[in-house]
């Protein structure tokens, strides 16, 4: 690796905020840094300007919820879902906070860097680094689209992949799944089995009335 | 050939096959038939020359002989179709060949590949374009029940029965190019059997046999 980890923190802390970094991972398999989310717009800067890492390979999102501190552990049910797959009743709300990650590439030295941000389920509200990375045009919406973090300053933040007026962001563990979108239904009986009851139905109806 | 060669009725001239033999006989004889006795021949039932059928079998074989897919690929299972339609499996030998652009110079929809919801009404959009008769393929685990997403996609329409009537169920995740030909085969064999079922009955039909006095 060309740089340190902790020559990358340190020049952090010089250039934007003496506690720019709240967390650095070195113990992972891949090395991370936690910033503050907001100031990721100036670490991004600084990422890009003074340390050369050129490339955003992709913007994603993390929901905490069910994970410990250490991101151990993983005892929260998928919502509305029993282990043996019965639907039970909808589990307690969801508190945990959200993350966004940012995997960032010095493309002379092809070193990465693994860059998060921690925000509160109540306000996901992080800076962007469009202006830095137009890569993060896409990778930010598809994040808003997934786990509805927002991200301030972005010049077009819509849905990406779902249509514009689908509720609820599915990546978020108290996401609950829908039975239908408008008129297209997501799960249930055939057609032909439900024409057919529609049928025997309207059938005992008139049979109803003829009595 | 020869220059000189005269009009070969009055002249015939020999024929000789690559052993040497000669063969044909002399034109005249060969064109000296009686018209009304040669069709007497043909016409014949025990000549085998005569095939009696009804209209409709007629109709049903014509239509499973010259069945028009739609170009319509949604994922991976579209790989699989092509592969079917391309030079190794050839749907073009079951007369499947003619994958159209449009639905509606087309009358089998292949739904190869997983259904979203955002992809469903268009889907519903092009059956109903397409002119009856109509068929449907369900190709693939996604367009029977959901495949792998059938409890935790959010976005996926779990069988695409609930959208269009579907006449044939090709399993695979996805199905080989030889389980499409035989899904293929299956729906010709339904055509082949089907006696107008789908011939509906129009309801002057009901109300004008109450009315004929008994």
């Amino acid at each position: 690796m060309a740089m340190d980890l902790q020559t990358i923190v340190d020049r952090l802390h010089d250039v934007v905020r003496h506690d720019a970094v709240v967390v650095v991972d070195t113990e992972s398999v891949q090395p991370s840094i936690t910033v503050r989310a907001d100031l990721v717009g100036d670490v991004a800067r600084c990422l890009h300007q003074e340390l050369g890492f050129d490339r955003l390979l992709n913007v994603s999102g993390v929901d905490h919820e069910g994970y410990d501190d250490n991101g151990k552990g993983k005892h929260r049910k998928i919502a509305k879902y029993a282990e043996d797959g019965s639907v039970e009743a909808v589990t307690e709300p969801a508190t945990g906070d959200f993350s966004v990650v940012y995997h960032v590439q010095n493309f002379s030295t092809r070193e990465l860097l693994t860059l998060r941000a921690r925000v509160p389920r109540e306000t996901p509200v992080v800076q962007t680094v469009t202006s830095v990375w137009s890569t993060a045009l896409w990778g930010e919406r598809e994040t808003y689209d997934m786990y509805g973090i927002e991200f301030e300053g972005h010049p077009d933040l819509r849905r990406i992949l779902l249509p514009e007026d689908w509720v609820g962001h599915p990546l978020r563990k108290d996401y609950e799944m829908p039975a239908r979108y408008h008129d297209v239904p997501l799960e249930g009986l055939p057609l032909s089995v439900r024409q057919q009851q529609e049928a025997e139905a309207e059938a005992s109806r008139n049979g109803g009335d003829a009595q | 050939m020869s220059a000189d060669r005269k009009s070969p009725r009055t002249q015939p001239e020999p024929a000789f096959n690559v052993v040497g033999d000669r063969i044909g006989d002399d034109r005249e004889n060969l064109l000296d038939f009686d018209v009304d006795e040669q069709l007497q021949q043909v016409a014949e039932p025990s000549s085998g020359n005569v095939v009696l059928a009804k209209l409709e079998d007629l109709f049903r074989w014509g239509q499973l002989s010259s069945i028009w897919p739609m170009t319509f690929g949604l994922a991976c299972c579209a790989i699989e179709m092509m592969s079917a339609a391309g030079t190794r499996y050839d749907f073009d030998r079951f007369g499947a060949g003619a994958m159209r652009a449009t639905p509606r110079q087309t009358d089998l929809m292949i739904v190869s590949g997983t259904v979203t919801a955002k992809m469903a009404t268009r889907l519903k959009r092009l059956y109903d374009q397409m002119p009856d008769p109509k068929w449907v393929i369900a190709m693939g685990s996604c367009a029977i029940g959901g495949g792998p997403y059938f409890k935790y996609g959010y976005h996926v329409v779990k069988g695409v029965d609930m959208m269009v009537p579907v006449d044939v169920y090709v399993p695979g995740c996805p199905p080989r190019p030889e389980v499409l030909l035989d899904g293929l085969m299956r729906l010709q064999d339904k055509i082949r059997g089907r006696k107008g079922d789908r011939l509906v009955k129009p309801k002057w039909v009901d109300d004008y046999i109450h009315k004929i006095p008994e």
